[in-house]
């Protein structure tokens, strides 16, 4: 009987290991395969132009034939004056930041309310927050812009500077208020025990301080989840900003409506290398955020078991 | 010393309603930006476009509005007007797109999360590589693939295997096999990571007892699968397959990038269709109540195959309303969740 | 509950209905009495030779010219500030082809502060810009100014269509481009020795490279933006079809003759590629690095690309630029496509497009409209100005320029611009149509969806300028249809 055991314990344990094996090499294969796009378009970005017209073969730049060109060329453009590609940058992370903060803001806000307080229309109000989830927002695209550009000529505006404030508060204003995001947050809310909540409250603690000091600290990874994809889904937003930034000039433009449209499709000539850099530029910022998000973040993710 | 006790109590009674007043207010004064904004940004846009379709609607020409009933409509369903055939035949390739993607997209991002499951060494890095292409924005998977697929020339693939294919060039349904793979591959490409870290969320929390109780029965790895993984991933599946619907439906970024300029009129979808009379220019500036009603069209149909779809994937038979479902999935989602908090803590 | 969320629905879609109904029935209270919508005011200021003193004049100008030629563009505006200064002043704004019309049109008819008072357009937009009012005729600021230019010396082909189809000029043609022929003057030399202006010495030509070195001879982007855009509509024209009818719509399939013209311009660019002179689905790059790896003796391109190429050819084979562009020569695709009557009129035909300067309704002020007259005049009619335009890859359709020593002169108008647009007055541009977009969308799709074809018959031409015919006229159907009201 006991001899039995341990040599099924052995053999459960040699399937482990095996197990192990095979799905190492697989997802070792699997993740070059996933990662090596993104590989080549960093190599591509130093290439020089020769190299760019004569070794399209080449993942890497020919050793020796390295070169920061492509990048050099963002900041100061060939006429000494300040170039398009930091006033992307710049647009991209300002809007960005600023609608991550305030989506978290108003999330934590709202779904504490919903949860902690008690007030009279909870139900129509969370009833029809989940009508509207399932709202097809596709009909929306058409009157907005006419909506859009019916304020801009009633507010007379037609400065660069008014057209660029008024494009991106109709950018970061209107994407703080994702439903999903809400429900998300209230579901989390929903798991915290009420007694914590009550037993602070016969502490004579106000409802500012329990958000602050209970609620807050316990949603972090919640947040995260919330900030990862409310950060990738704005600056990634292609469709939308293209449709408010119709024919306003580059200055206007993000990062990602700029590649799309200078360097999208086939490129023009000689693009190649500035195109790659300036993905690999526009990369960053999200690599950064997903860096020091992402462990909590795909646990968070997997545990809540969306996705935006 | 009775009467005493009865005033505290009405003062503890009317202190707690002035509490309760209080609260109310101050619930819906925190509401208030959310709601505001909402309604102004998100719901007016979309009443108005219930609105737009009854009109002849002409921005730069305002005071020209006409009251239209239902021509707009009429115009759109009369299959001799080219533009309203162009609209209907846009949905063909997003209907190869979604009959392609959903299942390559779902089974490999299983497979994928099946073997992290696992936990081999350095598990969490290759997560995060396979997870990592679904943050990058389409326009540089667009310039990527772009170059990937491009001419012998310039193009890498083509480069390396010494051949002159044209990738991205060819006609839906004609012989555009290449191009429909390209695209596929970029979808999974970018699509996989979301739903591959959901699976394996979902195949964690699966408890080991349930698998072996099926070995003790005799099950092999198939029957494992089948029996208990499966079932048990039933209503992630049915809620991930209701974001390719509705994502299938607003196909835009994709085709744009990879669209070449020779075949950039053919290879439309719906969404695209939109969006390319949209900025149309000043002979278009008329259409824009006729825009609208297709926006229309499209909007309901996505809200129908979603409905359709939840009624035919969703766990009671009842058939209650996505959201209602979509609600108590998450309630049990998270119960589970706080269960295994009590029990780590 | 859920009656509820409806009537809330349906109250706030009531609502919003009455918004726009509310704006319903406004007359064209800008309209004048005669019909027309342009205004004069204030009094010019004049020397004692009838000339006018402009006082720092400010105009604001918006031009569609962006991407390689927009420096150029930008030091023309800053020679002419700086030759002007104190007089006149031009504030440039550059915005894109796709939003042009609608950007410039919003901002004229809101009458906002960035309104450009005069705007540096494709001519093709007339028709638009004038269903919109939005623009304002030459002829009258000219008679109420007294700066004068002779609007009758430009390449006729394009300034016919400067009237937009009313008795006034409403615009005056600056500049036209299509695609060029680059050719490689050491390497053609060797199979003839003149540059083939005729479609059989050009086959020759390819017949004889092909056999003698097994290499396609013409190198084209026939995947660019520009290739069947450009190439269909020139082949139509150089086969003596024409593009849409009177009544603006096209009969392509109905009227016998036009298909057969359809069917030999798709044949005759078609039949470079089955021939073997000529490749498909060549990218942009892929063509330029062709041609300057010595692997073709013509490119096909943008005239603008003319640096860029030179560059190229001098990096790839090790020679300066300066000899470069003594071994790249211009020539053009006259004659090209023409199956028969290679020495007619119509074979000399080129499509293309055409900028032409427009001034805007917005511009009352009587000063505003002298100094807008004076800055197309300079742009015009000085010929060293059309020189530097020229080196910008814009050929000049300005008879007074063109006609000028200092132009002639020029090297690359020599080399290039001249040889590139041989016959100014054959020019073509798309005319004066509101609808030139489903006009030139479904001229192209034409080509580039019968050079897919495997293997075609006369029957599967057919079939394609059938389809594409329908769908134009059923698009300007609609569009009628909604634009009557």
């Amino acid at each position: 009987m006991k001899t039995v055991q341990k040599k099924r314990l052995t053999k459960s344990q040699i399937t482990a290991r095996n197990e192990k094996i095979v799905s190492f090499i697989v997802l070792a294969f699997a993740s070059l395969l996933f990662i090596f796009p993104l590989i080549y378009m960093l190599g591509t970005s130093f290439k020089s132009d020769l190299d760019l017209q004569m070794h399209p073969e080449k993942i890497f730049p020919t050793p020796g034939q390295w070169t920061l060109k492509h990048y050099a060329g963002f900041f100061i453009n060939s006429e000494g004056q300040l170039d398009n590609m930091p006033k992307w940058m710049f647009n991209s992370l300002w809007s960005t930041s600023v609608t991550v903060i305030l989506t978290v803001l108003i999330d934590l806000v709202v779904a504490y309310v919903v949860v902690f307080l008690r007030w009279k229309g909870k139900k129509v109000f969370m009833k029809a927050l989940f009508a509207w989830m399932a709202a097809p927002t596709v009909i929306a695209t058409a009157p907005g812009l006419v909506i859009f550009q019916t304020v801009k000529s009633t507010l007379g505006i037609s400065s660069p500077a008014a057209t660029y404030a008024l494009v991106y508060f109709w950018l970061t204003i209107p994407g703080i208020v994702g439903v999903f995001n809400v429900i998300l947050m209230h579901n989390f809310f929903k798991t915290i025990p009420v007694e914590i909540i009550e037993s602070a409250k016969s502490d004579g603690a106000s409802h500012f301080t329990i958000f602050r000091k209970i609620v807050c600290p316990l949603a972090k990874s919640t947040m995260l989840v919330i900030v990862l994809f409310t950060f990738a889904a704005s600056w990634n937003n292609l469709q939308g900003p293209q449709l408010l930034m119709a024919g306003e000039g580059q200055y206007i433009q993000t990062i990602t409506v700029a590649l799309a449209e200078s360097y999208g499709g086939s490129s023009a000539w000689g693009a190649q290398g500035v195109s790659m850099a300036t993905a690999v530029f526009s990369l960053i910022p999200v690599l950064i955020i997903f860096l020091f998000t992402q462990n909590k973040m795909i646990e968070g993710l997997a545990s809540t078991g969306v996705k935006g | 010393m009775k009467a005493f006790a009865e005033s505290v109590k009405d003062e503890n009674l009317i202190a707690r309603r002035r509490q309760r007043v209080k609260e109310q207010i101050s619930a819906w004064v925190l509401l208030a930006p959310f709601i505001i904004i909402l309604l102004l940004f998100a719901v007016l846009p979309f009443v108005m476009g219930f609105v737009y379709v009854f009109l002849r609607y002409d921005p730069y020409n305002v005071s020209s509005t006409q009251f239209y009933g239902l021509k707009n409509f009429e115009m759109l369903f009369n299959s001799n007007i080219s533009m309203s055939q162009s609209f209907w035949e846009s949905f063909g390739p997003v209907t190869v797109y979604a009959l392609c993607t959903f299942p390559i997209g779902t089974i490999i991002s299983f497979i994928l999360a099946y073997f992290i499951n696992m936990c081999p060494p350095g598990y969490k890095f290759f997560r995060a590589c396979i997870y990592l292409p679904s943050l990058v924005s389409i326009s540089i998977a667009g310039i990527i693939f772009c170059n990937f697929f491009g001419p012998a020339g310039s193009g890498l693939i083509n480069s390396l295997l010494g051949t002159d294919i044209d990738w991205l060039g060819g006609k839906p349904f004609q012989d555009d096999f290449l191009r429909w793979v390209i695209i596929l591959l970029l979808c999974i490409w970018s699509g996989v990571g979301g739903n591959f870290v959901i699976y394996s969320g979902v195949l964690r929390d699966i408890p080991k007892s349930l698998y072996e109780a099926c070995e003790m029965d005799g099950g092999g790895r198939w029957r494992k699968i089948l029996h208990v993984t499966l079932p048990a991933m039933k209503s992630t599946l049915s809620l991930t397959m209701f974001g390719t619907v509705v994502g299938m439906l607003s196909l835009y970024g994709q085709p744009y990038v990879l669209n070449t300029i020779e075949n950039q009129d053919i290879l439309v979808s719906p969404m695209m269709w939109i969006q390319k009379y949209l900025m149309g220019g000043l002979t278009y500036a008329k259409l824009t109540g006729f825009i609208c009603s297709a926006a229309l069209v499209l909007g309901l149909i996505s809200a129908v195959l979603g409905f359709l779809q939840r009624k035919a994937m969703a766990d009671r038979p009842r058939g209650d309303k996505y959201s209602v479902a979509y609600a108590r999935f998450a309630e049990l989602k998270a119960q589970s969740l706080k269960l295994k908090e009590e029990v780590s803590e | 509950m859920k009656k509820k969320l409806l009537s809330v629905f349906c109250v706030s879609l009531a609502l919003a209905l009455t918004v726009p109904l509310a704006a319903c029935g406004g007359g064209d209270d800008d309209l004048n009495a005669d019909g027309t919508w342009w205004s004069t005011e204030g009094e010019l200021n004049k020397d004692a030779n009838g000339n006018v003193v402009f006082d720092d004049v400010s105009i604001r100008l918006t031009t569609i010219v962006g991407g390689v030629d927009k420096n150029p563009f930008n030091q023309l505006i800053a020679q002419f500030n700086a030759e002007y200064r104190g007089k006149i002043n031009v504030i440039s704004q550059s915005v894109g082809e796709t939003d042009f019309e609608t950007t410039v049109t919003r901002q004229i008819t809101q009458n906002a502060s960035n309104a450009p008072d005069i705007i540096m357009s494709h001519q093709k937009s007339i028709k638009s810009f004038l269903d919109y009012r939005v623009i304002q005729p030459y002829d009258v600021a000219m008679e109420e100014t007294g700066v004068e230019i002779d609007l009758t010396a430009f390449a006729q082909g394009v300034n016919q269509y400067s009237n937009g189809g009313t008795d006034y000029q409403f615009g005056v043609p600056v500049d036209a481009a299509s695609m060029v022929v680059y050719y490689n003057k050491e390497m053609l030399a060797e199979y003839t020795d003149k540059v083939p202006e005729t479609r059989s010495e050009l086959l020759k030509v390819c017949a004889d490279y092909k056999a003698a070195t097994r290499k396609t001879a013409i190198s084209w982007e026939s995947s660019g933006d520009f290739f069947a855009k450009y190439l269909m509509p020139t082949a139509v024209l150089q086969n003596g079809g024409y593009l849409y009818k009177e009544d603006l719509y096209g009969d392509w399939y109905d009227n016998e003759s036009q298909r057969g013209i359809y069917r030999k311009a798709i044949e005759s660019v078609r039949s470079f590629i089955d021939n073997g002179y000529a490749k498909l689905g060549v990218h942009e790059m892929a063509g330029a690095t062709d041609f300057n790896k010595k692997e073709s003796l013509f490119y096909v391109s943008m005239p603008w690309y003319r640096t860029n190429i030179v560059d190229a050819y001098a990096q790839l084979n090790g020679v300066s630029v300066s000899q470069a562009e003594e071994i790249i020569g211009g020539t053009s695709v006259s004659g090209w496509f023409a199956m028969e009557n290679e020495t007619s009129d119509n074979a000399k035909k080129i499509y293309g497009d055409s900028h032409m300067l427009a001034i805007t309704k917005k511009v009352k002020d009587i000063s505003q409209k002298a100094a807008i007259c004076e800055f197309v005049k300079w742009f015009t009619q000085r010929a060293d100005v059309g020189a530097q335009w020229a080196e910008a890859g814009h050929v000049t359709l300005s008879n007074v320029i063109a006609d000028s020593d200092v132009y002639k002169n020029n090297k690359c108008v020599k080399n290039f611009i001249n040889n590139w647009y041989p016959y100014l007055d054959a020019f073509i541009t798309m005319g004066i149509t509101p609808y030139y977009k489903d006009v030139s969308d479904n001229l192209s799709q034409i080509l580039s969806e019968a050079l897919l074809i495997d293997s075609p018959k006369q029957t599967d031409y057919d079939e394609l300028i059938r389809v594409k015919q329908k769908a134009l006229n059923s698009q300007i159907d609609l569009l009628k249809a909604v634009g009557q009201g």
